[in-house]
């Protein structure tokens, strides 16, 4: 089923992925060399050279601060990007994004609570307490909306219901800092999205979940391609819409879930990227998973790379991904729309 | 199909093996001497301090404030860009706002010690901490106590107790004064402005530190029934305060008196609405008596 271009493109993104993630890592704030970064790196696996060449700092700086942040931003691009991909095909909307379904909002109104209630809760590690009330927050919220879609075969109507229930939450969570005014900042803070307190841990579990987002879509790839002639049509070819729709929907709810509660709220990404492929490589979810998904890693490694080395101040990251994405984009949109 | 999948599972495996070999051999830097000092901080967070810090990174304007009156500026490597007071710290490199500090900034500068208050978020202090930096949080609750503990416990880390217990006195001296200055007045009522307008309108409820400031400064506030922060102009209205202040940034005031409903406020028409520096009285810093003192200047200009 796999052509030999296929396996070409694939290795191609694979390295291209590994190669930004080599020059994002040498890239930052703290000035360390190239060279020490790749010393640093090397190192970890195996004492090649003489530690005494880089100053302490400049390894917590490369291994503890800067790679997981590179790490998750590539993870984050992936899963977000899949999301989208997954969340257009099946509402057969080029609209849809990995936040309609409400993930956004229900993991902000999660996040919110846990910052207002400060919460310390014995049985979570310090510093989980926030992503897990996010990721509750968001499966509960598109959970709902999936429930609500029923047997619904009318892909409009889920968006709208999507819509609607985004719009209540991001109320309860407006309603919630109004009434919180000392925290507000915080809650802020936390929608606009960072990667900055990424770790290993957290790394791992993006890991886990990219990976069973991917080995999803890649087995239901035939059904995604169904779902693309939209609902009807697809219900009329014989495909257990509701089975289908469910395990892709919540595959990707949790996926977009994940990411948010660790990384917050980054637009654009998952709206963007998989239209972007489209634009060159047809509809096929064959062709645009393997092309995409190292695209959508490769733009957020940029745009982090960017958020983080802009001097004087650190930026939001998701404000990066929607100024530098939105030109490039309609250009490209314009451009092709000519043909 | 299948060797996609074989592939993710061995990249999957590959990855987390990696990670986790990692973690396994930790650099561990501690030595075994006896540590300088153990401190409980907010939070009952208990950190051992190795030996004296000769460099801080301050990520509070209120800690940047105790720590140059406790005459430790000279040992500031980094500070929060709202670290505006004493003039000196404009010479200091700011690693970033007090929400989202650069940590690659903060790693790169090495400090013995970073000194923060509760503002400051939670994640920010995990990464500080899995990058085995030193972090002393003090409370930032909002009383004369808190600023008292603050003064001392980062006069005991910083090796100068004694010039905390000075200035701890010094303050207390103050507060004494403004409060016999004070004692036979009458209170009027003072409305605090926090914020105020289109975004809407906010003041110190009963339950803030400022609410205690305006009561110490021999004023009563006018929004003491009310608790936290948020307020509405139909109240202002209806207790009809004689004093209104407001800070004396941001042309606020200019902009009190010009807002639809204020602009009718018998203080404001009688010109009874004032600016106050609200840094004195916004931050734990060693500032706070002047803060007090100012606040009274405004309420009973008679008096001093």
């Amino acid at each position: 089923m796999y052509k030999k271009t296929d396996i070409i493109v694939i290795i191609v993104g694979i390295l291209l992925l590994i190669i930004s993630i080599i020059i994002a890592t040498t890239i930052g704030y703290a000035t360390i060399t190239p060279l020490e970064t790749f010393k640093i790196i090397v190192n970890k696996f195996s004492d090649v050279f003489d530690s005494s060449d880089f100053p302490v700092n400049s390894e917590i700086n490369i291994l503890l601060v800067r790679l997981p942040r590179v790490l998750g931003s590539a993870l984050a691009g992936i899963g977000l990007t899949l999301a989208g991909i997954i969340f257009q095909s099946i509402l057969k909307n080029p609209m849809a994004e990995p936040y309609v379904l409400g993930v956004s909002s229900g993991a902000a109104l999660g996040a919110g609570v846990s910052i207002i209630l400060g919460a310390s809760i014995a049985q979570i590690p310090v510093g989980y307490t926030t992503p897990i009330f996010a990721l509750i927050g968001a499966v509960l919220a598109s959970i709902a909306v999936i429930f609500i879609a029923g047997n619904s075969l009318n892909s409009t109507r889920i968006i709208l219901y999507g819509v609607s229930f985004n719009f209540f939450l991001s109320s309860l969570l407006t309603l919630l800092i109004s009434l919180n005014y000392e925290r507000s900042s915080d809650i802020l803070f936390w929608t606009m999205g960072s990667f900055a307190a990424m770790n290993y841990f957290k790394i791992i579990v993006l890991l886990v979940a990219v990976m069973i987002g991917i080995m999803v879509s890649v087995y239901f790839i035939k059904e995604l391609n169904l779902f693309t002639m939209g609902i009807p049509v697809a219900h009329s070819l014989g495909l257990n819409v509701k089975k289908y729709r469910f395990i892709l929907l919540i595959t990707a709810s949790i996926l977009t879930g994940i990411i948010v509660s660790f990384s917050g709220i980054i637009g654009f990404v998952g709206l963007i990227i998989p239209h972007l492929t489209r634009l060159f490589v047809g509809s096929d979810h064959k062709k645009v998973l393997m092309v995409s998904l190292p695209l959508g890693a490769i733009f957020m490694i940029f745009c982090d790379t960017i958020a983080r080395s802009f001097p004087i101040h650190e930026l939001p990251v998701g404000v990066v991904t929607s100024i530098i994405g939105a030109p490039i984009f309609i250009y490209l949109l314009k451009k092709r729309s000519k043909i | 199909m299948s060797k996609f999948k074989i592939v993710a599972i061995l990249l999957l495996l590959i990855s987390t093996n990696t990670i986790f070999s990692k973690s396994n051999n930790e650099v561990s830097t501690q030595q075994k001497s006896a540590p300088f000092l153990t401190i409980t901080g907010s939070k009952d967070r208990v950190i051992t301090i190795e030996k004296e810090p000769l460099t801080i990174v301050s990520l509070a304007p209120g800690v940047t404030e105790i720590i140059f009156a406790l005459g430790r500026g000279d040992r500031l490597l980094g500070r929060t860009d709202y670290c505006d007071f004493p003039e000196e710290v404009s010479k200091i490199p700011s690693v970033g706002t007090l929400f989202q500090p650069n940590i690659e900034k903060i790693v790169e500068l090495n400090p013995d010690i970073i000194i923060a208050s509760t503002h400051f978020q939670q994640e920010v202090l995990n990464k500080l901490e899995e990058a085995s930096m030193t972090v002393l949080i003090v409370e930032d609750q909002g009383s004369f106590e808190g600023v008292y503990t603050n003064i001392n416990t980062i006069g005991q880390v910083l090796n100068a107790t004694s010039v905390a217990n000075e200035l701890n006195n010094a303050i207390k001296t103050k507060i004494d004064n403004v409060k016999i200055a004070l004692s036979t007045l009458n209170k009027p009522s003072v409305y605090y402005v926090v914020g105020f307008g289109e975004y809407g309108d906010y003041t110190a409820g009963g339950d803030t530190f400022i609410s205690d400031i305006i009561e110490l400064a021999g004023g009563k506030n006018s929004a003491k029934e009310s608790k936290g922060w948020s307020y509405s102009l139909e109240k202002i209205v209806e207790s009809n305060p004689e004093i209104i202040i407001c800070s004396k940034y941001f042309n606020t005031k200019e902009g009190i008196m010009a807002a639809a409903g204020y602009q009718n406020l018998p203080a404001i028409k009688d010109g009874n609405i004032f600016s106050i520096d609200n840094n004195l009285i916004d931050r734990q810093g060693p500032r706070i008596a002047e803060g007090l003192e100012a606040m009274a200047k405004i309420i009973h200009p008679e008096a001093f």
